[in-house]
């Protein structure tokens, strides 16, 4: 039985194994929240769902359309860190055909199709996080 | 064998109308009509409507945006009145799964104030056409 959830974990997998990723954003890439166990304030990327569409066929699914929010998030005074992770991110994602063969899919495309580019202050300390990345659409058919 | 997503689509052409074709850049689709003749030779007793079949009508549309460093090519290929090679490719992901033949060019060109100049174009057969591979 295909299971999207799978995608989900390769697209993090796929973020979180680049190494150049890493450096900019250290502190990991993570399935919408980042675990409290990670070290804050630091660096790193949460991924999460924003849409999935199916397009039925019959019998099956044709392809389904998920809809990624894929962002760095920087605490830093600079926001050059979260702008260059954005940039990597963008490289590894946009217009790639993605391996998802372990999650039992095959990918037909991907392509940022919105970005996000904004800085806000943390509750606590008054210091500012910057949010870079965009949104990503993965389109992809249970293989 | 995959199911393709179109953003790996590609057109290439010999605006001579050669076996030489190259990419032709900044274009956004294409789309080929393989309309057939069919010849209605029903007759009293039938119990529906019958069919023969007859020529293949070639015909199909391209569009992209205007690029002068690339569009004028595919726009004096189309004022020209010798027929072009096309080669039209659902998915570079699978690029020797083609439609070629020889083909008239029409184009035009939109420049709207308030969007990017556009370009499209509509094609005739000029030749046979063929599908690539062919069947084993």
């Amino acid at each position: 039985m295909a299971d999207a959830g799978l995608v989900d974990a390769a697209v993090v997998e796929l973020l979180a194994n680049d190494a150049a990723l890493t450096a900019l954003c250290p502190n990991g890439v993570y399935w919408d929240l980042q675990p409290s166990s990670s070290p804050s304030p630091g660096a790193f990327v949460i991924v999460s769902l924003f849409k999935c569409d199916r397009t039925p066929g019959l019998s099956v699914t044709l392809y389904e359309d998920l809809l990624y929010w894929v962002v760095a998030r920087v605490h830093e005074t600079s926001k050059v860190a979260a702008r260059q992770a954005a940039a990597r991110i963008n490289e590894l994602l946009d217009g790639a055909i993605l391996d998802l063969t372990a999650a039992g899919y095959t990918a037909m495309a991907c392509a940022r199709i919105d970005r996000r580019a904004d800085s806000d202050r943390d509750k606590t300390d008054k210091s500012v996080w910057h949010y870079h990345g965009g949104l990503y659409e993965l389109r992809s058919y249970p293989s | 064998m995959a199911r393709r997503d179109g953003s790996k689509g590609q057109v290439k052409m010999d605006p001579t109308g050669g076996a030489t074709t190259v990419v032709v850049g900044a274009l956004n689709s294409w789309s080929l009509d393989l309309e057939r003749d069919k010849h209605d030779v029903t007759c009293f007793g039938d119990a529906n409507k019958q069919y023969v079949l007859g020529f293949m009508d070639i015909q199909g549309e391209i569009a992209g945006v205007w690029d002068e460093a690339v569009t004028p090519e595919f726009m004096r290929a189309a004022m020209g009145d010798v027929p072009v090679m096309l080669e039209l490719i659902p998915s570079t992901l699978a690029p020797t799964y083609l439609f070629k033949g020889l083909a008239y060019l029409s184009a035009s060109i939109e420049c709207p104030a308030d969007d990017v100049v556009t370009i499209s174009g509509s094609f005739v057969g000029a030749g046979d056409w063929t599908m690539e591979p062919a069947a084993p």
